[in-house]
C-alpha cells in the first residue's frame, strides 16, 4: 500500500483506525492468497486499496465533525495540525519560488525599511521624549510670536525668580572653535547656566556637573570650566578617565574639564547636539569686548523651566505673566522707543510644553517636518505597491494550488484550516520583511541623517530603537500582511471540494482572479504614478535650484572664514586681512582674493531698517548689509551694472560710499539711477551716510530660494565696528579646479599668521548645504518612485504572463483559424494598455490632488505641471509596455498544436 | 444519537456482527458476507460502517493486539442492546411489510 493510500487513510480515519484497517487488510489479503491464490488475491489488494482511498475521503467528507466531537480531538487532521509544520510547508513553498520569493521579501523590506526609518526621524524629530528626568515636567519660555530666544539679561530676570517655580535653565548652542591656529577645529559648544544640569535632572558620569559658582563673568573658583558630551569624551579622549582635570582650549580660552555627561545626552534642541559645555559666565572671557551677555537687543539664550510637581504649564505662565511687567522693564533694549518699546512691554510672557525638546533655531523641526511626513506618506504608498504585488503572486500561488485546498476541503478541512498554510505564508513574508526593513531602517534613517549634515551645519537625531518605533514596525507589517495575505487567504477558504473531482483541476475559476488581479496592477501604476510624478516635481525643484542663476559663480570661488577675533570688532584687522589677501594671491592658480562679511547662501545675515535722503521710505524698509573690499564683486563674478567698484580711494577717513543691488534701486527709487543717491544706514557705530557709487546685479544673499532682496553694501576699509561678524575671504580660481587649490592656500594661508585660524570650502559645498533639504526629497523620492515603477512593472509582467498562460487554447485556436503573431500581440497589450491606462488615469487624478500637499517644497516647478505629469505618465507607461511585451512575445511564439493539445 | 433506520449495507454489516457475536470484525464481517450475499464488499467499507454503527451506538469495539511477530492489531465489535433493538425492530417492519406478498412475487417469476 503506497504512502499516498496511507496518508488518506490517516486523514479519514485517524491513525489508530487506519493501522488497525490497513492491519486487517493485510490478514484477509494472506486468507485470499491462501484461499483464491496469489494472483486473484494480488488483484484483490488492488481493488481493495483503491476503494479504501476513496471509502476514506468519503468518510473524512461525511462526517469529520461528529467523530471529532467524539473522540475529543480537535478537527484537523490534513499532515498534522501544528503551526509548526505550516510553518515548515510555507518554507518549503516559498523556498520552492526563490526568485518570487526573494523580490517579494525584498520590495517588503525596502518598504517596511523605508516606512520605519522615516518614521524613527519623526520619532525623534517629533515624539521622543528629553533623554532626561520626568520630561513632561519641562516647559520653555516663549513670547505671543513663537519666539524662544531671549537675551541673558532676560535670562538673568527669570533666574532671579526661579522659586517661581521648581527651577530653571539657560542654554544656548554656539559653535566654539578647539584649534589654536591653522585651520579652525569647530566643536559643537553649549552655554549653560550653573545649575543647567541639575534642574534638567542629568547627573554626570564623570566628575561634576556645571554649577551656580562656575556660571559667573569670568569664571569661577575654579577658573572657566567644561562639561562634556559623552560621545564627545568618546571621541576625541577614548573615553580616558583622567580626562577630568585636563584642559581644553576654546575659542583661545583654556577651560578645565570637570565633568561627562550621560550617553545620549545631546542637550535641549531637537536635531543638534554638543561637544562642550560651558557655563554663560564665560562668553565674555570668549568673545572679550564682543560679548553679548550684557546686551539686551541679542536674542540667543533658550529658557527652560521645570513645574513644581503638580504645577501646571497654565500656573507658571500666570507666574511669569505676574512678573512681566518688572522682567520686561529691566531688560528693554536701549534701541527699541516709542511704538516698539511699547510692544516690547506689552507682549505677553508664555510657557510651552517642551518635554519633546526644543524645536531649533531656523525652526529645524518645522523645517523637516514637513518633508519627512511627505517622505513617510511615499514610503507608505511604495510598501502599498509592494503589498499589491505580493497579493498577486499569493492569488496565483492560490490558484496553483486549487486542486490541493480543494482536496483539503474534500478531507473536511474547516475555512479557517484552508486558509491557514496562504496565511502563514504571508505572516512568514511578513515576518522576515519587517526583520530586514528594520536593519533597512537602521542603516537608511542614519544615513539620512547624517546627510542632512552639511559642512556648516551639524544635524545629531537619537535614532535609537524605541517602543513606538517598534511598534510601527510590528503594526505596519501587521497591516501589509491583512493587505496582501488576506485575498489569497480568502481565495482558498471558499475552495470547494468539487474542484477536487474535477479532473487536474483547471481552468475553473481563473476568470474572477485574473479581475482582482487587473485591479492591483491599476492601482500600483496609480500609485506609482502619484511617488513618480512628486520625484519629478522635487528632481526639477532641486535641478531648477541648483542651475539658478544666483547672480554669482558658485564653481571656482573658495571662502575661507576666519575666526571670530576678540574685542569690539571681531573682523580681522587690516593689517593683517592685506597679508592674507596678499598670500592668497601669491598662491599659483589664484585669480583674485577679497573679503567681506557675509558671504553668499552661507545662512547669515546683517539687515536693518534703512533710508534714501529725500526719498519716501517704502512700507517695511529693510535692506540686507553687508560690507565688502575691492574686487569682492569680481571675485564672484557679480556684474557691476553702474557707477563704479569700492577702490583704493574709499579709506577710512574719505567720505562714506556704497554700493547697492539692483533690487534696491527698484524698491527705494523706483528704478531711477541710483548713483549719488544718499542712504542712511544704522552700523553699530551709530546712523551713517553713504553715498552710492555702485549699482551692481541682484545675488541670493541667504537663501537661494529667495526672491532678491534690497541690498546695501560698505567698504570694508570704512566698515566701523561691525560686532560679531567675522572676516571671510573670498578666492578665485583663475582656471584650475578648486579642489586642487585646497592645499596649497591652506598651506599658504596658515603661513601668514600662525596664531589665526581659519575654514577653508568650495563655495559650492556652501552652496549644497543651502540645498539639503531638496536635495534629500529629490533623492528620496526619486528612489521610491524608481522603485515603485520596478514593483509595477513586475506586477505587470506577472499578471499579463498568467494571463498568457491562460490563455494559451484561445490563442492557439486565433493562431489556428489563421491569427498572425502580430494580431496575438495586438490582443494581449490591448489588455495591458486597458489596464495601464486606467491606473494612469487614477494615478494623475491621485497626484493632482496630492499636489496641494507639496507646493510650499517646490521651486521654478508648479504642483501641477503638466510636463511633469506627461513626463511621469510617460515613462510609467514605455515601463509598462516593456513589462507587457515579453510575455506578448511569447503569446505570439505558442505553437498552435501544443496549445491545442494541452485543452 | 440513534437513529431509526439503517442502509441496506450497515443492516447486513450489523446482522452479520451479531451472527459472528464475539469474533467480529472486518476480516471475518467481510468474509461472512461475501458467504452469505454472494457478491464481494469493500473491507474498508465495512469497516467504516462498523465504527459508523459504533457512532449511533449499535456497536461497541475493543482494540486487540495480536501477539505475532507482524504486530498485527484487530478492532473487535459486539452488538450493544439498542443494536439488538433496532434488529428487532427492523425485523418487525420488514416483516409486516413482507406480509401476504410472497405469493405475488411467486408468480411475477
Amino acid at each position: 500500500m503506497n504512502r499516498f493510500v496511507r496518508r488518506l487513510l490517516r486523514a479519514g480515519l485517524g491513525d489508530v483506525d487506519a493501522r488497525v484497517l490497513v492491519s486487517e487488510m493485510d490478514e484477509l489479503y494472506r486468507r485470499k492468497i491462501a484461499k483464491d491464490g496469489q494472483a486473484a488475491a494480488d488483484a484483490w489488494r488492488r481493488r481493495e486499496t483503491r476503494r479504501a482511498a476513496i471509502h476514506a475521503v468519503a468518510a473524512r467528507v461525511r462526517g469529520p465533525r461528529r467523530r471529532a466531537e467524539r473522540s475529543g480531538h480537535p478537527t484537523g487532521g490534513w499532515m498534522g495540525d501544528s503551526m509548526l509544520q505550516d510553518l515548515r510547508s510555507s518554507v518549503r513553498a516559498l523556498a520552492a519560488t526563490p526568485v518570487v520569493t526573494l523580490v517579494a521579501i525584498a520590495s517588503l523590506a525596502l518598504g517596511i525599511g523605508a516606512c520605519t526609518g522615516l518614521f524613527s526621524i519623526c520619532d525623534s524629530l517629533l515624539l521622543r521624549p528629553l533623554p532626561v528626568r520626568e520630561p513632561t515636567r519641562l516647559a520653555a519660555l516663549h513670547d505671543s510670536d513663537g519666539q524662544s530666544y531671549w537675551s541673558n539679561p532676560l535670562w538673568e530676570q527669570i533666574r532671579a525668580r526661579a522659586s517661581l517655580f521648581g527651577g530653571a535653565a539657560g542654554s544656548a548652542i554656539w559653535r566654539f572653535n578647539a584649534s589654536t591656529s591653522g585651520q579652525t577645529d569647530l566643536v559643537e559648544g553649549l552655554f549653560v547656566s550653573g545649575g543647567f544640569f541639575e534642574v534638567l535632572g542629568v547627573p554626570p558620569v564623570l566628575g561634576r556637573a556645571i554649577t551656580r559658582r562656575d556660571d559667573v563673568r569670568g569664571g569661577g573658583p575654579d577658573g572657566p570650566v567644561a562639561v562634556l558630551n559623552y560621545a564627545f569624551w568618546q571621541r576625541r579622549y577614548a573615553g580616558a578617565a583622567d580626562v577630568i582635570g585636563r584642559t581644553i582650549t576654546l575659542d583661545r580660552v583654556a577651560f578645565t574639564i570637570v565633568g561627562v555627561a550621560p550617553p545620549g545626552f545631546f542637550g535641549v534642541t531637537v536635531g543638534s547636539t554638543f561637544d562642550v559645555a560651558v557655563p554663560l559666565g564665560a562668553e565674555p572671557l570668549m568673545r572679550g569686548a564682543g560679548t553679548i551677555l550684557e546686551e539686551y537687543n541679542s536674542s540667543w539664550v533658550n529658557v527652560l523651566i521645570r513645574l513644581e510637581p503638580g504645577q501646571a504649564v497654565g500656573q507658571a505662565t500666570s507666574a511669569i505673566r505676574a512678573v512681566q511687567g518688572q522682567i520686561r522693564e529691566a531688560t528693554i533694549p536701549a534701541s527699541a522707543s516709542g511704538s516698539r518699546a511699547k510692544r516690547y512691554l506689552a507682549r505677553p510672557l508664555e510657557f510651552q510644553p517642551a518635554g519633546n525638546g526644543l524645536a531649533g533655531f531656523k525652526g529645524f523641526r518645522a523645517r523637516y517636518t514637513r518633508p519627512i511626513l511627505l517622505l513617510l506618506a511615499a514610503a507608505g504608498l511604495l510598501l502599498l505597491v509592494a503589498c499589491a504585488n505580493i497579493a498577486n503572486v499569493g492569488l496565483a500561488r492560490a490558484t496553483a494550488r486549487r486542486h490541493e485546498t480543494a482536496v483539503r476541503a474534500a478531507l473536511g478541512a474547516s475555512k479557517v484550516r484552508l486558509a491557514r498554510p496562504l496565511l502563514t505564508e504571508s505572516l512568514l513574508l511578513s515576518g522576515v520583511g519587517a526583520l530586514l526593513g528594520l536593519v533597512v531602517a537602521r542603516v537608511g534613517a542614519h544615513g539620512l541623517v547624517s546627510g542632512l549634515s552639511t559642512s556648516t551645519n551639524r544635524v545629531a537625531l537619537d535614532l535609537a530603537l524605541d517602543w513606538r518605533v517598534l511598534a510601527f514596525t510590528v503594526v505596519s507589517a501587521t497591516v501589509t500582511m491583512m493587505l496582501f495575505g488576506v485575498g489569497p487567504a480568502l481565495r482558498a477558504a471558499r475552495a470547494h471540494p468539487h474542484e477536487a473531482l474535477a479532473s487536474g483541476g483547471r481552468g475553473t475559476r481563473g476568470g474572477d482572479r485574473a479581475g482582482v488581479s487587473g485591479a492591483l496592477v491599476v492601482v500600483q501604476v496609480a500609485l506609482s504614478l502619484v511617488l513618480v510624478v512628486s520625484a519629478g516635481l522635487f528632481g526639477r525643484t532641486l535641478g531648477s535650484l541648483s542651475h539658478r542663476d544666483a547672480g554669482f559663480d558658485r564653481a571656482p570661488v573658495l571662502i575661507a572664514e576666519f575666526e571670530r577675533q576678540s574685542g569690539r570688532d571681531a573682523g580681522l584687522p587690516d593689517a593683517a586681512l592685506q597679508q592674507v589677501l596678499d598670500a592668497a594671491r601669491r598662491v599659483p592658480g589664484i585669480g583674485l582674493a577679497s573679503a567681506s562679511f557675509v558671504t553668499p547662501v552661507r545662512g547669515q545675515s546683517s539687515n536693518a531698517a534703512v533710508e534714501v535722503l529725500g526719498e519716501s521710505a517704502p512700507q517695511n524698509a529693510t535692506a540686507y548689509l553687508n560690507v565688502v573690499t575691492p574686487g569682492w564683486f569680481a571675485t564672484y563674478g557679480t556684474t557691476l551694472v553702474a557707477g563704479r567698484d569700492f577702490d583704493d580711494r574709499d579709506v577710512a577717513a574719505a567720505p562714506g560710499v556704497a554700493i547697492v543691488n539692483r533690487a534696491f534701486a527698484k524698491r527705494f527709487l523706483q528704478g531711477t539711477d541710483a548713483l549719488g543717491h544718499v542712504v542712511v544706514v544704522p552700523f553699530r557705530d551709530g546712523k551713517v551716510t553713504l553715498t552710492i557709487v555702485g549699482v551692481v546685479e541682484d545675488a541670493a544673499y541667504v537663501t537661494l530660494r529667495e526672491r532678491p532682496r534690497a541690498t546695501v553694501y560698505r567698504a570694508y576699509a570704512q566698515r566701523g565696528p561691525i560686532g560679531n561678524w567675522a572676516t571671510s575671504v573670498s578666492i578665485r580660481s583663475a582656471g584650475p579646479p578648486v579642489a586642487t587649490l585646497m592645499r596649497p592656500l591652506v598651506a599658504a594661508l596658515g603661513a601668514v599668521q600662525p596664531n589665526l585660524s581659519f575654514t577653508l570650502r568650495p563655495l559650492a559645498d556652501q552652496v549644497d548645504a543651502t540645498l539639503v533639504q531638496e536635495r534629500l526629497l529629490a533623492k528620496l523620492s526619486g528612489f521610491f518612485g524608481g522603485l515603485a515603477l520596478l514593483l509595477a512593472a513586475l506586477g505587470l509582467y506577472g499578471v499579463t504572463s498568467y494571463g498568457v498562460t491562460r490563455r494559451r487554447g484561445e490563442i492557439g485556436i486565433r493562431m489556428a483559424m489563421g491569427g498572425t503573431p502580430a494580431d496575438v500581440v495586438r490582443l494581449v497589450l490591448r489588455r495591458v494598455a486597458w489596464l495601464v491606462g486606467a491606473g494612469l488615469a487614477a494615478g494623475c487624478l491621485g497626484a493632482y490632488w496630492a499636489a496641494r500637499f507639496v507646493t510650499a517644497l517646490l521651486y521654478g516647478v508648479e504642483s501641477r505641471d503638466p510636463v511633469t505629469f506627461a513626463a511621469a505618465a510617460g515613462a510609467l507607461a514605455l515601463t509598462a509596455l516593456l513589462a507587457g511585451a515579453v510575455p506578448a512575445w511569447r503569446a505570439s511564439r505558442v505553437d498552435p498544436t501544443t496549445a491545442l493539445r494541452a485543452l | 444519537m440513534t437513529q431509526r433506520t439503517l442502509g441496506d449495507f450497515e443492516h447486513q454489516v450489523l446482522l452479520a456482527a451479531l451472527r459472528l457475536k464475539d469474533e467480529a470484525y472486518s476480516v471475518s464481517v467481510v468474509l461472512e458476507i461475501e458467504a452469505r450475499t454472494g457478491r464481494e464488499v469493500a473491507q474498508a467499507a465495512v469497516f467504516i460502517a462498523l465504527r459508523r454503527l459504533e457512532a449511533k451506538g449499535l456497536l461497541r469495539s475493543r482494540l486487540q493486539e495480536q501477539r505475532d511477530d507482524q504486530r498485527h492489531v484487530r478492532r473487535y465489535f459486539e452488538v450493544t442492546p439498542p443494536g439488538l433493538s433496532m434488529l428487532r425492530e427492523m425485523r418487525r417492519v420488514l416483516k409486516s411489510l413482507w406480509q401476504g406478498i410472497s405469493a405475488d412475487l411467486e408468480g411475477a417469476r
